[in-house]
C-alpha cells in the first residue's frame, strides 16, 4: 500500500505493507489534512539530552537557510530502515518547519498561538490556529497506552519515531537525522561531508613556481615592454652617441685621470719600512672600565664619609687613588656635567702621545724546558740509600760523629758526655771515654800517622789517643805527646812564671792524672767559654777551634807541636758559627751568621767573602778539590759556592724541611750530604769538573730517613766514610745509623 | 693445564723405584710427587720400610730444586733466564728424587760475656772468640763450657781448629790435644794447644806482623795465612822446620794454667813468630779467606798449588798462589765483601757482603758472568757464609737480620731452612763438624743446631 502526503511544497513517501501501518498512516493522515498549511512540528523525546540535541542538529543541519527560509530542506534520495521483514521506507523531501522551542525571532509561525504552553490545549482537539485561523488539529492515538506499546511491540521504527508536540505529528527519523545525532553525541562535527582533516596543500612552498601566487591576473602591460623607459634609452644612447661623436667622452676621462692620480701601485711600498711600523702596531693601553664609585648612585660603602673626604682633599692629586668625590644622584638626569671632562681628554691624549709605548716581549717557554737535564739518580750509583747498622749505645743525643781515615772506626759525641768509638763493620762500641761535660765536636786527626782525636766538651779541648786502630801508631803518637810534655816543661822553666792566658794548654801524663791518661787523655786546652766546634787542619798538626761567645777570640787556632794557641783576628766580625780550613792551600774559611770569609793564613789577609743570602749559618764545608763549598743555614737552605765563580751561590737548594745542621763532602766520591732538624739527610751528587768552564752537576739523590725528632731536633751531624760511598749520620734520638750503598 | 710426562731416578738404590714414564698434570708439586712415588715404592717392594710416611723428598730437574709445582716452577726457570725447560709433552721430563735434607734441630743455646765474633767446631769440641778478647770452648755432645781463655788484650777476630790431620808437626801430642790459631784486634795472631781432658791451654807462638786488626785466618798443611785490615796477607808456618830443637822448648815453657796467663806473660814465655811471606795486594781490608783444597788427600794435594782466596773491602776476591806469591785471578764486585767460603766439592766460592746478597762465584770460569747465581732473602749484609763439609749442594748463611738460613744452591728462590733465635746481628757462622751448625751473635749467645744427613 503506498501512501502519499504532501504537506506545503513537500511530499511524504511511505511504503507500507503492514496493516498496522497504514492504520497508522490513516492516523496521522487526519491532522496533517487538519491542519495542512501549519508545519510546526512540536517535538516529543523521552530523553531531554536527545531533544536537545536534536534541535542543536536542526541548527546544524542549515543554520543560513533557517534565517533565509524558513523552511529546512533535507535532501534524503533515500533512507533505507533495514527490519526482520524487509520493509523499506523511503523518506524523499522530508520538509521539517521552524519548530516552537526556538527563540521567538526564530519562530516557526505556521502555528499562530504563539509561545504558550502547549498543556493549555490539553483539553482541546486542536493545538492551535494555522495563518487561515483554522483549527489545527490534534493527531489521534498518542494517548493511547495499549497503543503505544503494541506499537512498541509490533513497530519496528518505534524506536525511531518522535512525537511533534506542537502538531502531535509522529515523526520517523531518517537515517540520516540518527547519524546526526549520534555524531553530536559524539561530540562530532555534525556535517558528514565535513572532513577535519584535510589533505594540505603547500602553497607557500620552497618549491620554486613560475607563476605568482596572486590572486588576480596579471595586467597585459606588464607583460610589455615599457614604453617610456624604452624612450629614456633612446635618449641616452643618442646623447652617448652624440658625446663619442663629438669626442667629449676621451676628454673627460683624461681630466679625472690628472685630478685623482690613481694611477700607481698603492701597494707597492708593502713590506718595507714605513709599513714595518704598522706591522708592530702598539695599541693604546685601553682605560679602566668606570666602576661602582663612578656610578650616579653607587653604593654606600663607596662614598666618602667625612674622614676619607678629608683625607681626599688634603692629598695631592697624584697621590689620589681617585680623581674625582663619588657622589649620589637621586636620577641619572640629576648628574652635571663633568667639568675636568675637556681636560682630562686632553692628558690622556698627551699621555698616549708624548709617552713612549715599548712591546713587551713574552716568552714562550715550555715548563719542562726549564728542568736541567739531570742525569738520573740510578746511573750515579753508587751513593748511600740504604740504613744498614745503627750503633746505639748513646743515653742522649749525638752531637758529633767523625770517621778514622781508615774507615775502620768512627768516633762519636754526646749529650751524655761520652765520646764513643765505634767499629764500623759490626756496630761494636770499642771505648767508651767518660768525661765532665757534654760534648759538643768530635773530630779524627785526618792524618794516619798520627792516633789522634779532638773533642769539645764545654769549655774544653781535649786531645785524646783512642788508642785503636795501628797500634805502633799510637805509640809513636804517645811519644810525639810526651816529647810536647817535656818541651813545655822547659819552656815555663825558662820563661819562669806562667803567663795567664785566654788559652791554657794542660797535657796530661801518666803520673799526673792516671785515670785520664788510661781513658786516653793526652791533654786538655782550657777555653773561656763554650766551644761548639773543632776541627783539624789537613796535616794534622793545627787545629782550630770556635767559641761563638768569645767576641773577637771565638775563633782559635792551635797547634800541636808546639802545644800553642793563637786568636788570629783582632776584631769580631760577628758571631762564628763554624770554621773551616782549606783542603790544600793555606786558607781559613769563618762562616759567621750572614756569610762566609775566606782567609790566608801565610799572608794573613782577607781573599773573599762569601754571601748567603741567610743569616743563619750552620755549617760548611770544602771540597777536597779546595774550589767548591757547600754551606748549610737554619732557614732551610744549602748554598753551592763555586769558589773561582763568584761570591754569590751558584745553587741554593731548599729540600729540607727545617734547618740545616750539618754539610759534609765525601773525599773520594761525587757526593755530598746535609742533615736536616726534619730527621732526614739528604745525600747528593756533586760532580766537580776539572774543565774550568763545565759548571758543577749537582743532582739530589736520595732521602735518608731512619732517625726520630727528639726535643725538636732531627740529625745533628754527619759524615762520609773515607773509602765507601757510605755515610754516617747521628741524631738526638741517640742513635747513629750508616747508611750504605 | 700442561701435562708433562716424566721419568723419576735416584741415586739411592734403597729408595729407587721401576724405569717407567710418568704423566704428570702440571700442578702438581713436591708433595704431591713424593705421595706418588711412595705409592709407586709401596706397590713394587711392600717389605722395605725406607719411605715411610714421615720421609719427605725432594725433586731435581734439570739441576733445579723443585719448591713449586711445575708450570710454575718452569716459569720461574724462563724468569731466571735458564734455559726452559720443555714446555712440549713430548719430551720426557728426567727427574731425580731424594730423601729430604732435614730440618737442623736447635739443640743449645750458650751464653757468653760478650758479642760473638767467631766460631769454629771440630769433632770435639766448639771454640769461640768473643769482643772481649776471650776464647770459649764448648764440648760438644754436652754443650757446657769447658775453658774461658782471656786469648788476647783486645776483640778475637777469629778462630780455627788446626785439623787433626795438620798436628802430626806438633810434638808431645795426646790424644785429647787440639790447637787452635786465634786472631785478634790487637794485632797478633796465636796459635794455642789445649787438652780438653785436662782443660789445659798453652799458647804456643804469638804471631806479629800485622798493623791492624787481624780478621780472619785459615790453615792448610803446614801453613797458615792471615788477612787483616791493613790490607796486608800474610802467610805464617805451622811449625819451625828451621829450628827443630827449638821448638819443644817454648812449648814446654808456655805450659802453665790459662787462669794465670797474663799477658805480658806470654809474651814473654811464648815464642813470637813472624809470617814467611807478606802479599799485598788488596787495597783496603781482608775481611774474609781460605785456602782452596782441591782434594782432601794429603798427598796429592803435595802436587797442586796452593792456592788462597781473600775478600776484602775494596770489593774485589782475590786468589793468591802462594807459592809465587802472586795474585792468580781478580774476581770484582760491587759491594765490599765480608765474608767467603769455598767448597772442594762443587769448587765454587760463596761470598756475603755489604749487602743482601749471596752470591756464587765459579773461580775457574774465565768468560761471562762468573757470577753464577744470586741467592736474597736476607734483609742484612751478609757476614758470615759457610759450605755443608758433606753435601756439595748445600750451604749457610748468617746475616744481620739475626737469622741464619741454609740453603741449596740449586734453588735461590728462597732458603730450605731459616733458623731464627737470635735477638741480634748474627756474626758468625760455623758447619766444619757435619752434624753442628753453629752460629754466634752480637746478642751474646752462641746457638747449635743438629743437622741430620
Amino acid at each position: 500500500m503506498e501512501d502519499k502526503e504532501t504537506v506545503g511544497e513537500s511530499q511524504v513517501i511511505r511504503k507500507d505493507e503492514d496493516s498496522q501501518d497504514s492504520r497508522e498512516s490513516t492516523s496521522s493522515s487526519k491532522p496533517a489534512q487538519a491542519c495542512e498549511n501549519c508545519k510546526i512540528f512540536n517535538l516529543l523525546w523521552l530523553d531531554y539530552q536527545i531533544f536537545i540535541s536534536t534541535i542543536i542538529l536542526v541548527i546544524f543541519q542549515k543554520s543560513f537557510a533557517i534565517f533565509t527560509n524558513m523552511d529546512i530542506e533535507l535532501k534524503a534520495d533515500e533512507i533505507k530502515f533495514p527490519n526482520d521483514q524487509g520493509r523499506q521506507v523511503n523518506v524523499t523531501n522530508l520538509t521539517v518547519d521552524r519548530m516552537e522551542v526556538d527563540s521567538s525571532d526564530e519562530e516557526d509561525i505556521r502555528n499562530t498561538v504563539g509561545n504558550i504552553p502547549i498543556e493549555w490545549y490539553a483539553d482541546y482537539d486542536h493545538i492551535g490556529y494555522d495563518w487561515d485561523g483554522k483549527k489545527i488539529m490534534k493527531v489521534e492515538g498518542d494517548d493511547g497506552e495499549v497503543e503505544d506499546f503494541l506499537n512498541k511491540m509490533e513497530d519496528p521504527y518505534y524506536w525511531r519515531t518522535v512525537t511533534d508536540k506542537s502538531t502531535g505529528r509522529k515523526i520517523i527519523l531518517t537515517d540520516k537525522d540518527i547519524d546526526l545525532i549520534q555524531r553530536i553525541r559524539r561530540g562530532d562535527v555534525p556535517d558528514p561531508n565535513f572532513n577535519p582533516y584535510p589533505e594540505h596543500i603547500d602553497t607557500f612552498s620552497h618549491e620554486k613556481s613560475i607563476h605568482p601566487v596572486i590572486e588576480y591576473n596579471l595586467r597585459k602591460a606588464e607583460f610589455r615592454a615599457s614604453i617610456s623607459e624604452k624612450r629614456l634609452i633612446s635618449k641616452y644612447v643618442s646623447k652617448i652617441k652624440n658625446a663619442k661623436r663629438l669626442g667629449l667622452l676621451k676628454q673627460h676621462k683624461k681630466k679625472d685621470d690628472e685630478r685623482f692620480s690613481f694611477n700607481y701601485d698603492l701597494w707597492k711600498k708593502e713590506g718595507e719600512i714605513d709599513h714595518k711600523r704598522h706591522k708592530r702596531h702598539i695599541p693604546a693601553p685601553k682605560l679602566l672600565p668606570p666602576g661602582h664609585e663612578e656610578s650616579y648612585n653607587p653604593p654606600p660603602e663607596y662614598l666618602f664619609d667625612e674622614e676619607e673626604l678629608e683625607k681626599w682633599k688634603e692629598s695631592e692629586p697624584d697621590e689620589r687613588k681617585i680623581n674625582f668625590i663619588p657622589q649620589k644622584f637621586e636620577h641619572l638626569r640629576h648628574v652635571p656635567g663633568y667639568e675636568k671632562f675637556v681636560k682630562e681628554r686632553f692628558d690622556r691624549c698627551q699621555d698616549l702621545y708624548l709617552c713612549p709605548r715599548m712591546r713587551k716581549n713574552r716568552v714562550q717557554v715550555d715548563p719542562e724546558d726549564l728542568i736541567p737535564n739531570l742525569p738520573k739518580p740510578k746511573d750515579l750509583y753508587p751513593f748511600p740509600c740504604l740504613l744498614s747498622l745503627v750503633y746505639n749505645g748513646h743515653t742522649d743525643k749525638v752531637r758529633s760523629v767523625d770517621v778514622e781515615p781508615e774507615g775502620q772506626f768512627i768516633v762519636s759525641g754526646g749529650d751524655d758526655s761520652t765520646c764513643r768509638i765505634w767499629e764500623v763493620i759490626t756496630g761494636r762500641c770499642f771505648r767508651t771515654i767518660q768525661l765532665d761535660q757534654p760534648i759538643k765536636s768530635v773530630e779524627w786527626c785526618p792524618v794516619k800517622s798520627k792516633s789522634l782525636i779532638i773533642v769539645a766538651s764545654w769549655t774544653n779541648v781535649y786531645i785524646i789517643n783512642p788508642d785503636i786502630g795501628n797500634k805502633s801508631i799510637s805509640l809513636e803518637t804517645d811519644k810525639l805527646l810526651q816529647e810536647l810534655v817535656e818541651k813545655q816543661k822547659e819552656e815555663t822553666e825558662a820563661l819562669g812564671t806562667k803567663t795567664a792566658s785566654y788559652i791554657e794548654w794542660i797535657h796530661v801524663t801518666k803520673e799526673s792524672d792516671e785515670d785520664a791518661w788510661n781513658q786516653g787523655i793526652r791533654c786538655i786546652i782550657k777555653h773561656k767559654f763554650e766551644v761548639t766546634q773543632v776541627t783539624w787542619h789537613q796535616k794534622g798538626d793545627y787545629f782550630a777551634s770556635v767559641a761563638p761567645k768569645g767576641a773577637n777570640k771565638a775563633v782559635v787556632i792551635h797547634q800541636l807541636s808546639k802545644s800553642k794557641s793563637q786568636v788570629p783576628f783582632s776584631k769580631s766580625k760577628g758571631i762564628v758559627s763554624c770554621v773551616s780550613f782549606h783542603p790544600n792551600k793555606p786558607l781559613f774559611f769563618v762562616a759567621t751568621q750572614k756569610n762566609v770569609r775566606i782567609y790566608n793564613l801565610a799572608k794573613q789577609s782577607l781573599i773573599k767573602k762569601l754571601y748567603s743570602n741567610s743569616n743563619s749559618i750552620s755549617s760548611i764545608a770544602i771540597h777536597p778539590g779546595g774550589d767548591n763549598a757547600i754551606i748549610g743555614c737554619f732557614d732551610l737552605r744549602l748554598s753551592w759556592f763555586d769558589l773561582d765563580l763568584s761570591d754569590k751561590p751558584y745553587k741554593t737548594m731548599r729540600y729540607h724541611k727545617k734547618g740545616v745542621r750539618k754539610v759534609a763532602y765525601h773525599k773520594k766520591y761525587p757526593l755530598f750530604a746535609s742533615v736536616s732538624d726534619d730527621a732526614s739527610t739528604i745525600v747528593s751528587h756533586g760532580r766537580v769538573y776539572d774543565d774550568l768552564n763545565q759548571n758543577a752537576l749537582i743532582v739530589p739523590l736520595k732521602v735518608l730517613r731512619g732517625h726520630q725528632i727528639t726535643d725538636d731536633l732531627g740529625v745533628l751531624d754527619c759524615c762520609f766514610h773515607p773509602k765507601h760511598p757510605w755515610v754516617f749520620s747521628c741524631g738526638a734520638d741517640g742513635t747513629i745509623r750508616l747508611y750504605t750503598h | 693445564m700442561v701435562n708433562f710426562s716424566a721419568r723419576f731416578r735416584t741415586k739411592d738404590t734403597n729408595i729407587s723405584i721401576p724405569d717407567t714414564v710418568y704423566s704428570l698434570n702440571g700442578n702438581l708439586g713436591p708433595k704431591e710427587l713424593s705421595n706418588l712415588i711412595k705409592t709407586v715404592y709401596k706397590g713394587t717392594s711392600p717389605d722395605t720400610d725406607s719411605l715411610s710416611d714421615g720421609i719427605r723428598l725432594s725433586f731435581i730437574i734439570d739441576d733445579r730444586l723443585l719448591r713449586s709445582n711445575l708450570v710454575a716452577h718452569f716459569q720461574e726457570e724462563t724468569e731466571d733466564g735458564n734455559e726452559a725447560g720443555p714446555i712440549d709433552e713430548e719430551k720426557v721430563l728426567e727427574i731425580e728424587y731424594f730423601i729430604n735434607q732435614k730440618a737442623p734441630i736447635p739443640i743449645n743455646s750458650c751464653s757468653t760475656d760478650d758479642w760473638i765474633s767467631c766460631i769454629d767446631t771440630n769433632e770435639a769440641a766448639i771454640i769461640n772468640g768473643c769482643y772481649d778478647g776471650t776464647v770459649n770452648i764448648w764440648k760438644i755432645g754436652k754443650f757446657d763450657q769447658l775453658i774461658s781463655i782471656p786469648a788476647h788484650a783486645s776483640a778475637v777476630k777469629d778462630v780455627k781448629w788446626i785439623p787433626r790431620q795438620q798436628m802430626v808437626g806438633f810434638d808431645n801430642l795426646s790424644e785429647n790435644d787440639y790447637f787452635f790459631v786465634t786472631t785478634s784486634n790487637d794485632e797478633t795472631v796465636c796459635v794455642w794447644k789445649i787438652n780438653l781432658n785436662e782443660e789445659k791451654v798453652d799458647q804456643i807462638y804469638l804471631c806479629k806482623g800485622h798493623t791492624r786488626s787481624v780478621d780472619c785466618v785459615d790453615i792448610q798443611d803446614d801453613i797458615f795465612a792471615t788477612g787483616s785490615y791493613d790490607a796486608l796477607l800474610k802467610i805464617w808456618s805451622l811449625y819451625d822446620k828451621e829450628k827443630p830443637g827449638d821448638e819443644n822448648e817454648p812449648v814446654e815453657n808456655s805450659t802453665k794454667k790459662f787462669k794465670t796467663s797474663d799477658k805480658e806473660e806470654t809474651d814473654s814465655s811464648c815464642k813470637v813468630k813472624t809470617p814467611i811471606m807478606t802479599l799485598a795486594d788488596h787495597s783496603e781490608a781482608i775481611s774474609d779467606l781460605c785456602f782452596i783444597r782441591d782434594s782432601t788427600d794429603i798427598s796429592k794435594q803435595g802436587n797442586l798449588p796452593t792456592i788462597i782466596v781473600t775478600c776484602s773491602m775494596d770489593n774485589t776476591i782475590k786468589l793468591w798462589d802462594v807459592e809465587l806469591g802472586k795474585v792468580d785471578s781478580t774476581l770484582s764486585g760491587s759491594k765490599a765483601f765480608l765474608s767467603i767460603s769455598y767448597s772442594p766439592m762443587k769448587k765454587c766460592l760463596i761470598s756475603g757482603s755489604c749487602d743482601r746478597h749471596i752470591r756464587l762465584w765459579d773461580p775457574r770460569s774465565s768468560e761471562g758472568s762468573i757470577v753464577k747465581s744470586v741467592f736474597t732473602s736476607h734483609q742484612g749484609w751478609i757476614t758470615s757464609v759457610n759450605w755443608s763439609p758433606t753435601n756439595e749442594n748445600l750451604f749457610i748463611s748468617g746475616s744481620y737480620d739475626a737469622i741464619v738460613k741454609q740453603w741449596d744452591i740449586r734453588s735461590n728462590r728462597g732458603s730450605l731452612y731459616d733458623l731464627i733465635g737470635h735477638e741480634d746481628k748474627v756474626l758468625s757462622t760455623d758447619w766444619s763438624n757435619p752434624k753442628y751448625i753453629v752460629s754466634g751473635s752480637a746478642d751474646k749467645h752462641l746457638k747449635i743446631y743438629q743437622n741430620e744427613c
